[in-house]
């Protein structure tokens, strides 16, 4: 007994000698008659209101240290302990420690200051749900399973990151799940090795094993209903502790052009506004690709009329046709970064100086062409019809590789180009699962699901 | 190390494509587009006179300000014309863009093998572009300008591609059906005719017909207009129909023409026409209450007339020994015997005989009274 007691008495010692330093460690002693407990806890992550309702005042009423003590060892949330590191871990995460005659038991007191649940901002519809996923884990998955309501859907709970502990969650539809997928999740995010993990698409970063990839293999979404919907499909969703954003994996390319409201819309209508997603993507990636083609390299495509129309509007142009794209280009960069990052209150401020300068005045000194302006805009806001953020980045991007190419070698350089990505597309993988999966391919899965499912 | 190898190779790669890209970028402002060639006898015997319609772009578009060059350079090769001709611009000549050949009619009525040749083979003019007969010669019809033609040369391209005007006077040769013509067994070319008329305005409701190398026979417009009745199908037209004393003229909403190359042993061969014609009255000169009966009428009366003027069309082609309709090639292809064939025909063709059957249809009185 009193050797238990001792090991109590080291154990939190090694605890107070590891947090000293800490000015915000609690270290209380709590006495009555019939005998006494130690507490200690770190107040800046605790609830004070939650340690005097649900840990001290029982204590005090109750008048009996040992009743006391399995009270707060059988509480939900509790956990004895007799690890140092283990304590000291969930000491950090919010625990209370409650220590008596050589037990220790940790109280879970977490105070999670999170913002509440807000609108979704980067993946706005006009008609569906609009709550976003927050940055509390329990009220994401609070809005997730409000939103699936069986018993299929599992969910599993690990720590990423040596330093940040951030809580991850797993979650699927044990029923639908491609198990081959879960197990080489799971066995990549055990073999992580970091310190500090903070976003969603960190995580998508360090989980994809493609260095050099250049299409986001998995979706990074806020919106609690696209997770659902994926779970549904039987894909694995990833919720982290600390981030508005869930992970959605494994996703093929065509996912990326889905938005929620598809489903939500008239069957043409939803038919209508994919193709024109797919066409705005076809427009920003080729648009200055093929102007370039046309204007240097192959004139005898467009039409007469059209080709005396660039060569008018080029002729005050000093420079080569891809210089002029590509100046155009990072400028209109420039502009869309600059709307992101500057305050709210001088955004619009920027753009329109920028607006004005890129559009008239560019035009009007004679160092770019008309139809150039018209095309650069065209881009700029095709490029945004892409409904998940990472996709549309990287669409930004890829579009220089079609610049390059058809700077170098005209129209059968952006042949070329085409060609390769498509291969390069075909080649993916996304967790096994074939990445440049089109949409026929879609209904026929549906179809045999549909088979087995009658079996 | 793996990675840096890579990153060489790339560099390499990318090196190599810019020294693939040296010869063939050039901006759409250093080129000058060629819209027409216009080819003419020279001064001295068998010498080409060349003259190419560039079309200078504007700077200012909203502006209708037609700005074109025209350059001429006689030699007797039209490649070496045109190679002279480079270094009177400061721009590289493009033909890419260029829609239309005019020969002149000297050239015409002498031999055109030798400019269809060259079209044909030259890597970077189109096979697509329309050929034509210049009146009086070929840099007069370059020359006209009209007032309503905002890009050089586009009033040529709009009426030879029927994507302007819908003239039925108008029947556009393109170069490729011109070659294939002229060494097609069975079928003769023909081209259009185009006239300048004075600075600002131009004519093309004529056909030439050709014996495989030179003019032999111009049709009127009446009887281009029947030839393209019998060449394509839906020609936008219209056509008289008399009653007595009255005029009425239809608009054919669609026609259709067929024919068959009948020969039976015991009688002569003939063609058989058959020309199909729905109808809306257009024209009435009398005050004559249009009911459906007459338009019954109309159409019966209109049907022989027509069929009376295209058997005169089609004696005449059959005198002038030419054959601009394909009958040989099509008689070839369906008693084709491996060798005798179109001996046959040529024995048989002048004895040919016609018979035109002509339906007009009028569907419409054009107005409910």
């Amino acid at each position: 007994m009193s050797e238990q007691q001792h090991t109590q008495a080291v154990l939190l010692e090694w605890i107070r000698s590891q947090l000293s330093g800490f000015g915000d460690l609690e270290d209380k002693v709590l006495t009555i008659p019939a005998g006494q407990v130690s507490l200690l806890y770190i107040k800046s992550v605790t609830d004070g209101q939650a340690i005097s309702r649900n840990i001290i005042a029982p204590f005090y009423e109750m008048g009996h240290p040992a009743a006391y003590y399995s009270y707060v060892a059988d509480y939900p949330g509790s956990e004895e302990v007799t690890d140092g590191q283990r304590a000291l871990d969930l000491l950090l995460s919010g625990y209370a420690c409650i220590g008596r005659e050589g037990k220790l038991c940790c109280f879970d007191v977490l105070r999670a200051e999170a913002s509440s649940i807000k609108e979704t901002i980067t993946e706005s519809i006009s008609q569906g749900p609009s709550d976003a996923l927050g940055e509390s884990l329990a009220v994401n998955l609070n809005l997730v399973r409000r939103r699936y309501l069986s018993s299929a859907l599992k969910m599993e709970f690990t720590v990423i990151g040596n330093v940040s502990k951030t809580k991850v969650a797993i979650l699927y539809d044990e029923s639908r799940v491609n198990h081959q997928v879960l197990a080489e999740l799971k066995e990549k995010l055990d073999s992580l090795k970091l310190d500090i993990l903070q976003a969603a698409g960190e995580l998508e970063k360090y989980i994809s094993s493609d260095k050099l990839r250049i299409f986001p293999k998995t979706i990074v979404t806020e919106r609690p209903d696209r997770v659902v919907f994926n779970l549904a499909e039987g894909k694995v969703a990833v919720l982290l502790d600390t981030t508005g954003y869930a992970i959605v994996l494994p996703s093929i390319f065509n996912d990326f052009f889905t938005a929620m409201d598809d489903k939500i819309h008239l069957p043409f209508v939803g038919r209508f506004l994919k193709l024109l997603r797919i066409l705005g993507v076809a427009m920003t990636l080729w648009l200055p690709a093929l102007y370039i083609a046309f204007t240097s390299y192959n004139p005898e495509i467009v039409r007469v009329q059209i080709a005396l129309l660039i060569g008018g509007s080029r002729a005050t142009v000093p420079y080569p046709s891809f210089v002029e794209v590509i100046l155009m280009m990072i400028m209109m960069e420039f502009l869309t970064e600059a709307s992101l990052r500057l305050p709210r209150a001088i955004g619009p401020t920027a753009t329109t100086v920028g607006g004005l300068i890129l559009g008239q005045a560019a035009t009007a000194a004679g160092l770019i062409g008309n139809i150039m302006i018209i095309l650069v805009s065209v881009v700029a806001i095709s490029n945004f019809l892409v409904p998940l953020n990472m996709m549309s980045f990287s669409i930004r991007v890829l579009k220089y590789f079609f610049v390059i190419a058809a700077a170098v070698l005209g129209l059968v350089g952006v042949v070329i180009c085409l060609v390769g990505f498509t291969l390069y597309l075909c080649s993916q993988r996304s967790f096994g699962q074939p990445y440049f999966r089109m949409f026929a391919l879609d209904v026929l899965g549906a179809d045999q699901r549909k088979k087995s499912g009658g079996q | 190390m793996r990675s840096l190898r890579g990153g060489i190779i790339g560099i390499i790669l990318l090196l190599v494509c810019t020294v693939l890209a040296g010869c063939n970028f050039k901006d759409i402002d250093r080129r000058i587009f060629v819209v027409a060639i216009g080819i003419d006898p020279g001064k001295e015997e068998g010498v080409f006179k060349v003259s190419l319609k560039l079309a200078i772009p504007q700077g200012d578009v909203t502006k209708i300000d037609e700005k074109m060059l025209i350059l001429t350079e006689e030699s007797e090769s039209i490649s070496e014309a045109l190679r002279r001709m480079k270094s009177k611009v400061e721009k590289e000549l493009d033909y890419v863009h260029c829609k239309t050949i005019i020969l002149g009619e000297r050239i015409a009525a002498k031999d055109i093998r030798h400019v269809t040749d060259w079209a044909v083979r030259r890597r970077d003019i189109q096979s697509i572009l329309n050929f034509a007969v210049g009146r009086p010669g070929a840099l007069e019809v370059l020359q006209v300008k009209p007032p309503s033609e905002r890009i050089p040369s586009n009033s040529l391209i709009l009426a030879m591609s029927g994507q302007g005007t819908e003239s039925p006077f108008i029947s556009s040769v393109y170069s490729y059906q011109l070659m294939r013509n002229i060494y097609e067994n069975g079928i003769d070319p023909i081209l259009p005719i185009i006239e300048a008329q004075g600075k600002e305005q131009f004519l093309i409701d004529k056909i030439a017909l050709l014996d495989k190398s030179k003019i032999k026979l111009v049709f009127s417009p009446n009887e281009t207009r029947l030839f393209n009745l019998l060449s394509r199908s839906n020609l936008r037209t219209n056509f008289p129909a008399h009653i007595g004393s009255g005029m009425y003229q239809y608009y054919t909403e669609s026609s259709s023409s067929s024919y068959r190359i009948v020969t039976n042993r015991d009688e002569e061969p003939y063609i058989r026409y058959t020309i199909k014609i729905r109808a809306i009255l257009e024209e009435n000169s009398t005050e004559e209450m249009i009911t459906h009966h007459m338009l019954k009428k109309i159409g019966k009366a209109g049907a022989a007339e027509l069929g009376g003027a295209v058997k005169a069309l089609l004696v005449k082609i059959r005198d002038s020994g030419m054959d601009p309709l394909g009958w040989g090639l099509h008689y070839g292809a369906r008693h084709w015997n491996n060798g005798t064939e179109m001996a046959e025909w040529g024995r048989l063709y002048p004895r040919l005989n016609f018979q035109v059957n002509a339906q007009v249809e009028v569907k419409y009185s054009g107005m409910i009274k």
